[in-house]
C-alpha cells in the first residue's frame, strides 16, 4: 500500500475516531488539511556568502621610555642635547594630538636617569596622557620650557620598569571577560650610552638580555601578539659610536628599528599603528529544513505550529495544532511532551492549570514580541527557560555541545545537544546513514530509511559562485524538500568559522514561507 | 545558475607505485595522491603555479602582496594562502611575529612552524594536530579545520562523499560533485601481492591525474598511511613531478623503495 493510500486510511481512521470522541464539525474539517504532498516535492534555492572578513581585535600598547639624564641640559664642557625637551616630547605630543581616537590604543610613560620611574601606567585616555606628557616635559612650568633632567643613564633600571609594567598588564588582562591580545611597542629614547658612573658602563649583554626578557612575554600568545623595542638616539653634532652600536643591537634584538636624530630627524609614531586584519570566514555547513513537516514514527506529518508535534497528534492529545504553546506557560507543547509525554499539564491545555515552571522565574522578560514569556539569549529558537531548566543545554550557545548541529535541529531529530555529548556519528536505526547525514537530508534518525516507502531524501547541489579576499559566495539548490498543503516555513541555517588567528563560530538563520513548490533566499536574507 | 557544459576532456596521466611492502608488524591503511599544481573549484580545475593552495587567479593581490609565482611572496614564513585567509595587508604582515626561520616545518605538514604557532595555533610538531587523518596543511588547503576532528567525516556539500574522501579524490568538500567535478576526481586501484619472500606487498594505480599547463611541472604528493602493532599511525610520503608536455594517458611507473621512475 503506497504512502498516499496509507495517509488516506489514516485520515479516515482518525475521522472515525474523531467522530467517536465527539469532535466538532470544524475540527473534522481541519483534519482534512493534514496532508503531505508526496508527489510534488519542492525546491529551495539559497544564495549566500560567508560573513565578510571582519577585523580582528587587538590592543596596541605604547611604552615610551624617556631619558632624563643630566646630559640633556648644558654641562660645563658640553651643550645639552635637548634643553627644552622639544626633541623628546614635541613629536610625541604632536602624535598624541593627531592620533585618531581609538579605545584600543594605550599609552604609558617611563623615565630614567640614575633610576627609573613609571610616570604613567597604561591608559587609553589620550587627553589624560597628553596632560601627563606635557607635565613631564615642563614640570615646573618654566618659560621657555625645561624638563627636570639630571643624573646618569641607567638603561637596566628602565627595562626593569618596562618588564614590570608589561607583566602587570598581562595579569590584569587575564581577569577580563574577553580575550584581547596586545601588541606592546617600547619606544626607548636616549641621548647617550648607559653610563651609571664615571667610566662605568652597563654591559651590552645585560641590556640585550633584558630585552630578550621582554620578548619572552610573547610565549603567552593569547595575551601578547608581540613585543617590539624601537630605539631612538638623539645627539648634537657627533654621535657616540658606543651608544649607536648598542642601540642598533637593542633594536635588532627587540625586533624593532633604530632611529637616529641628528638635528632635525624625527620618529613617525604613526607607523606603529596596528594594521587591521580582516580574517576570512570559512563555510562549515548549511542545513535546510521545513518547519511544518515532522517525522513521527516513520511518517512525515504536518506540524502547522512547528512545535514538533504533528497536528493530528495534537488533536488527540488535546493541544492546539495551531499554537506552539497551547497552555501559554512559555514552554512549547513539544518540549512539554518530550518531558512528560503530555503537551500540557491540564488535559484541556487551559492556561490557568498550566505547569508554572517556577524555576524559570529568572528568565522571564517583559516586552518580548508575540507575547513570549522568556528570552532566548543565544537566539537558537529554544528559549532560556526551556534550555536552562528543562533541557539542560546552554543559553549562551546555539550549539551547546559544539558538534555543529544547531540545538533546535538536534532537538527536532531527537539527538543530544547537551554539553559533552554528541551523537552525530551514531546510526541508531542502522540504515547506514549516521545522524549527521540524516539531519542533512531530513530523514528520521530512529526509523530506518529503507523501511519508509517512497522516501525521497533532500538533495543538495552546492556550488561556489565566487571567492575573494572578503568572502566566499555560494548557490545552494535543495531538491525534494517536503511540502504540506498548509503553510511551509523553510528555515536555512548557515554555519561558518574562522580558524586563522581566531577560532570563532557563527550561525545565521533565515526563515521564509514557501508558496507553491519553490522559495529563494537571497544574500540579504542573512544579514 | 546554469551549469556550464562539460569542459573539453582533461589531459590525464596514470601513476603506478609498485612494491610497497610494509615492514613486519606494520599494517597498510591507505594511499593518497594529492595534486599540488591545480585546484578544483567552481566546477573546473585551475592552475596553481606556486602550489601554495591559492589558484593563480586568486593569487595576485597588490594589497596583500601575494604573487602567483611564489608560495610565500615576502618570504616571512607566512605563506600566501594564510595571508589570504587572514587578510593581512603588507603592513599587517610586518606586524606579525617575526619568524626566525621562515622555512622550518618540523612536522612536515606543509605549514611552517611560525604559521602553526602564531596564526593557526596548531601543533608544529604534529603532522595532524586533531588526529582526524588529514594533515594540518591539507585541512587548511581544503577549507577544513585543523583543530576539529569531526569535520573530515561530515559531508557539507551532501554529495555522498565525506570530506576526508574528497581530499583523497582531490574534489572540493564544499561543492557538490557535479558531473564536471566527478570527471576530475582521481581514481584509485590497489593490488595486493606476495613478493619473493612471501611478504605482503601492494601495487597502487592512481589514474585520471590531470596534466596542467604549468611551467614548473605537475607536482603530485604521494602519502602512504600505516599503522603499527600498537595502533600508532605513521605516514610516508614522496613526490613525483611530470611536465606540462606529458602525453595524454601516459603511465608513469615508480618503485616505492627507489622513488624513481622506472
Amino acid at each position: 500500500m503506497n504512502l498516499k493510500a496509507t495517509g488516506k486510511l489514516l485520515l479516515s481512521t482518525l475521522t472515525v475516531f474523531a467522530a467517536l470522541v465527539g469532535c466538532s464539525k470544524e475540527q473534522l474539517q481541519e483534519l482534512e488539511r493534514f496532508a503531505i504532498i508526496e508527489e510534488e516535492k519542492a525546491t529551495v534555492r539559497v544564495n549566500f556568502c560567508t560573513i565578510d572578513a571582519n577585523a580582528v581585535k587587538s590592543n596596541l600598547k605604547f611604552i615610551f621610555v624617556m631619558d632624563k639624564s643630566g646630559s640633556n641640559q648644558d654641562l660645563p664642557d658640553e651643550l645639552g642635547t635637548d634643553k627644552n625637551g622639544y626633541r623628546r616630547y614635541t613629536q610625541l605630543l604632536m602624535f598624541l594630538k593627531d592620533a585618531a581616537s581609538d579605545p584600543s590604543v594605550f599609552y604609558s610613560l617611563v623615565n630614567f636617569s640614575t633610576n627609573a620611574n613609571v610616570v604613567s601606567g597604561f591608559t587609553n585616555d589620550r587627553a589624560k596622557f597628553t596632560t601627563t606628557v606635557t607635565k613631564e616635559s615642563n614640570p615646573s612650568n618654566l618659560n621657555p620650557p625645561r624638563p627636570t633632567d639630571g643624573g646618569w643613564t641607567n638603561y637596566l633600571a628602565a627595562f626593569q620598569q618596562v618588564n614590570s609594567l608589561i607583566s602587570a598588564d598581562i595579569t590584569a588582562a587575564k581577569t577580563q571577560p574577553e580575550v584581547v591580545s596586545s601588541y606592546y611597542v617600547v619606544v626607548f629614547i636616549t641621548d647617550g650610552a648607559p653610563y651609571i658612573g664615571t667610566n662605568q658602563l652597563q654591559a651590552k649583554t645585560d641590556i640585550l638580555n633584558a630585552i630578550k626578557g621582554l620578548k619572552s612575554f610573547e610565549a603567552q600568545r593569547e595575551w601578547v601578539e608581540s613585543v617590539q623595542v624601537q630605539t631612538g638616539f638623539y645627539y648634537n653634532d657627533v654621535a657616540d659610536a658606543t651608544a649607536r652600536d648598542l642601540l642598533k643591537d637593542m633594536a635588532l634584538t627587540g625586533s624593532g628599528e633604530f632611529y637616529e636624530f641628528a638635528a632635525g630627524q624625527v620618529i613617525d609614531f604613526n607607523q606603529f599603528a596596528v594594521p587591521v586584519r580582516k580574517v576570512k570566514h570559512t563555510l562549515r555547513d548549511v542545513f535546510v529544513a521545513n518547519m511544518n513537516t515532522v517525522w513521527w514514527n516513520g511518517q512525515r506529518l504536518v506540524d502547522s505550529d512547528a512545535d514538533q508535534l504533528p497536528d493530528e497528534n495534537e488533536v488527540i492529545l488535546g493541544s492546539d495544532p495551531y499554537d506552539a504553546d497551547s497552555d501559554a506557560n512559555g514552554v512549547s507543547d513539544g518540549i512539554e511532551y518530550f518531558l512528560n509525554t503530555r503537551p500540557c499539564k491540564d488535559s484541556k491545555c487551559s492556561a490557568a492549570l498550566a505547569e508554572p515552571y517556577l524555576n524559570c522565574a529568572t528568565y522571564k522578560r517583559s516586552n518580548l514580541p508575540n507575547g513570549q514569556k522568556y528570552g532566548d539569549q543565544d537566539k537558537d529558537f529554544i528559549n532560556d527557560c526551556e534550555e536552562a531548566v528543562i533541557l539542560k543545554s546552554k543559553i549562551d550557545s546555539f550549539d551547546s555541545n559544539d558538534d555543529w548541529i544547531p540545538d533546535d535541529l538536534a532537538f527536532r531529530f531527537g539527538i543530544s545537544f547537551v554539553q559533552g555529548r554528541s551523537e552525530i556519528f551514531l546510526d541508531p536505526d542502522n540504515d547506514n546513514l549516521n545522524t549527521y547525514g540524516e539531519i542533512k537530508v531530513q530523514t528520521p534518525v530512529r526509523y530506518a530509511n529503507d523501511r519508509i516507502f517512497g522516501l525521497n531524501p533532500y538533495e543538495y547541489d552546492l556550488q561556489m559562485v565566487s571567492s575573494d579576499l572578503v568572502k566566499d559566495c555560494y548557490q545552494l539548490d535543495v531538491l525534494n524538500v517536503s511540502r504540506s498543503t498548509g503553510e511551509n516555513r523553510i528555515r536555512v541555517y548557515l554555519l561558518e568559522n574562522t580558524s586563522v588567528i581566531d577560532d570563532k563560530r557563527f550561525m545565521r538563520v533565515s526563515e521564509k514561507s514557501m508558496a507553491g513548490g519553490f522559495v529563494e533566499f537571497d544574500r540579504g536574507d542573512f544579514q | 545558475m546554469e551549469r556550464e557544459e562539460l569542459p573539453p576532456p582533461q589531459k590525464v596521466v596514470t601513476i603506478k607505485i609498485e612494491d610497497y611492502c610494509p615492514l613486519p608488524g606494520v599494517r597498510f591503511d591507505d594511499m593518497w595522491a594529492i595534486g599540488m599544481s591545480g585546484r578544483v573549484e567552481k566546477n573546473k580545475i585551475w592552475m596553481d603555479l606556486d602550489r601554495d593552495g591559492l589558484p593563480n587567479y586568486r593569487d595576485s593581490d597588490p594589497v596583500l602582496q601575494t604573487n602567483l609565482r611564489y608560495p610565500d611572496t615576502n618570504q616571512d614564513g607566512y605563506s600566501d594562502l594564510l595571508v589570504y585567509l587572514g587578510g593581512f595587508t603588507a603592513d599587517a604582515q610586518k606586524a606579525l611575529k617575526i619568524c626566525s626561520d621562515p622555512t622550518q616545518d618540523t612536522d612536515q605538514d606543509d605549514l611552517t612552524d611560525c604559521e602553526e604557532d602564531n596564526l593557526l595555533h596548531t601543533d608544529p610538531k604534529r603532522w595532524d594536530s586533531d588526529g582526524d587523518g588529514v594533515s594540518d596543511g591539507l585541512e587548511i588547503r581544503n577549507g577544513l579545520h585543523p583543530k576539529d576532528p569531526n569535520d573530515v567525516l561530515q559531508d557539507p556539500d551532501s554529495d555522498g562523499l565525506a570530506s576526508i574522501l574528497e581530499v583523497k579524490l582531490n574534489t572540493p568538500p564544499f561543492e557538490t560533485n557535479s558531473d564536471a567535478i566527478s570527471a576530475l576526481a582521481y581514481k584509485y586501484e590497489t593490488e595486493q601481492v606476495l613478493n619473493a619472500s612471501k611478504a605482503v606487498c601492494f601495487h597502487f594505480t592512481v589514474s585520471n591525474i590531470p596534466v596542467l599547463d604549468v611551467s614548473n611541472g605537475n607536482l603530485v604528493r604521494l602519502f602512504f598511511f600505516e599503522r603499527d602493532r600498537d595502533g600508532v599511525s605513521a605516514v610516508n610520503s614522496f613526490s613525483v613531478v611530470f611536465p606540462a608536455a606529458q602525453a595524454d594517458k601516459t603511465v608513469l611507473k615508480y618503485s616505492y623503495d627507489s622513488q624513481e621512475e622506472q
